[in-house]
């Protein structure tokens, strides 16, 4: 069995020509945008780009729709971190004014710490935000989850620890 | 994500276990420190681990890292924000839920206990999906963590503390009852009753037999059909169905490392492994009988799986083989 490695840029060419016009009709019918079906197509073929090789891709198709689901469930997931923001901001008493560079950057790191602490328990994720975001005591937040100040410091460290390890670097 | 000059292991590998007590050490430090009333002893003895090891240094230095990323958010707006997606995802995961028992309820004629049991699941207290772990404190104090896709029912009554496992596994870490008389703790599953005296210790529900290891006191079990009972103490484990009872053996810590959210591989097979990570995946995980009896030792963070079979291709002469998304198999590279 000769594999193709994935990362080879004439593999990928190849792919493309055959697969691009097919993924993008898949991501357009899936989001019913032209700009960010195309959008997402491109990060597609990108990302294969940067892969290290795998294997030799027996179902091409099967793979690349696996990739760009991937990547269309990001986009609608910083989509709705986004509009969730905006009303956030839209809701606040005082006029916030940010430049679009500080407003990318904001977004960035919230899509970064959303991610971090997906998979959290809902009440540690909360304990955690309201002492990292709003500077609660452990007893305030105590009296807004209903639970016991202790309790709330062994969320706060397992909070912690999940974030030490979704980015440790011999786990990445 | 976290710049991190870090002069540490190439990735991929595991985590050893010593750096993995350091980043939970670091993050128990984080917690003290964090806390609304710190002593100047609490600052003395954070500095003396501090120094005392360049493990714990790069350890607290992350955690550091990690914090200062939340300084960078403009506070309320950026909680609220973050609050709403927490809660959007909890109502898609029920509405998940409630669609899969419909799909289960149309099953029933087929009668197999795994889709009974899921069934008597659905109503249950507290329950989890795959791949979820959930810790839950009781109203004596006494903690409960279910695993992947468990279901337990609590009813605390005056003369009974009564934890009823429908399916999965559970951690229980006992207190004593504050009431007077004391009331017993008791773990309830179709082959018997387990009463603890005093304890920390976990109960699994398997396909033939209920296994129970327990980490410290001691418990008693009672099969459903009557015979012999049995006190198991800590470090040991056993098997029982509803009338018969296993001989004990060594049973250790390892047991209950799924409680923080961790897998644990002390010389385990491959071939053990995969069957265990599989529990905390939904579709099918397997692993080629050529490549079973490799060994492998680390500490594996059960948040994403698809992370631990990218480390095992990693540190072992395997390949991950995805033919469907839900249909990966681990085989000789």
């Amino acid at each position: 069995m000769s594999a193709t490695p994935l990362s080879a840029p004439s593999s990928v060419n190849a792919l493309y020509s055959s697969h691009h016009g097919w993924l993008f009709n898949w991501l357009w019918r899936k989001m019913g945008s032209e700009h960010d079906a195309a959008e997402l197509a491109q990060d597609t073929f990108v990302r294969l780009l940067s892969a290290q090789p795998a294997t030799e891709l027996a179902e091409p198709r099967a793979y690349l729709s696996t990739v760009a689901h991937g990547l269309m469930v990001n986009h609608w997931r910083r989509r709705a971190l986004e509009r969730a923001y905006l009303a956030a901001l839209a809701a606040r008493p005082e006029a916030v004014a940010s430049s679009p560079e500080q407003h990318a950057l904001v977004m960035e790191t919230l899509c970064e710490v959303d991610a971090m602490l997906d998979r959290l328990g809902i009440k540690v994720r909360q304990a955690f935000l309201l002492a990292q975001l709003e500077g609660l005591t452990y007893a305030e937040i105590a009296g807004r989850l209903g639970v016991s100040e202790r309790m709330i410091k062994k969320y706060m460290a397992q909070a912690m620890l999940h974030c030490l390890l979704i980015t440790e670097p011999a786990l990445a | 994500m976290v710049p991190s000059p870090s002069s540490r292991a190439t990735s991929g590998e595991p985590l050893s276990l010593q750096n993995f007590a350091a980043l939970q050490e670091a993050a128990e430090w984080f917690a003290v420190l964090r806390g609304d009333r710190v002593s100047a002893a609490d600052r003395r003895s954070w500095q003396a681990w501090h120094d005392s090891s360049p493990a714990h240094r790069e350890a607290w230095r992350r955690v550091q890292a990690i914090s200062a990323q939340f300084d960078n958010l403009p506070g309320k707006p950026a909680n609220e924000a973050l609050a709403l997606r927490g809660n959007r995802r909890r109502h898609v995961s029920r509405a998940l839920v409630l669609l899969c028992g419909g799909a289960a309820v149309g099953g029933i004629s087929l009668g197999v206990p795994p889709v009974r049991r899921y069934l008597a699941s659905l109503g249950a207290d507290y329950r989890t999906g795959v791949g979820e772990i959930r810790n839950v404190e009781l109203s004596d104090r006494s903690q409960l963590w279910l695993n992947t896709a468990s279901a337990a029912d609590v009813s605390y009554t005056a003369s009974l503390r009564r934890i009823h496992l429908l399916t999965g596994e559970i951690l229980v870490a006992s207190r004593p009852d504050a009431r007077l008389p004391p009331r017993p703790l008791v773990v309830d599953v179709a082959a018997g009753r387990l009463r603890a005296l005093g304890t920390r210790y976990t109960v699994r529900i398997g396909d033939h037999s209920t296994h129970l290891a327990v980490l410290e006191g001691a418990v008693e079990v009672v099969p459903a059909r009557g015979g012999a009972t049995r006190i198991v103490p800590a470090g040991q484990q056993l098997e029982f169905g509803s009338d018969w009872l296993s001989d004990t053996s060594p049973a250790n810590a390892d047991h209950a490392a799924w409680s923080r959210n961790v897998l644990m591989a002390d010389g385990t097979t491959l071939g053990d492994f995969v069957a265990e990570l599989s529990r905390y995946r939904r579709g099918y995980l397997g692993c080629a009988p050529e490549v079973a009896s490799l060994r492998l030792v680390g500490v594996y963070p059960l948040d994403d799986t698809d992370r631990i079979l990218a480390a095992l291709e990693a540190s072992l002469p395997v390949r991950v083989q995805r033919t469907l998304p839900w249909w990966v198999s681990i085989e000789a590279r």
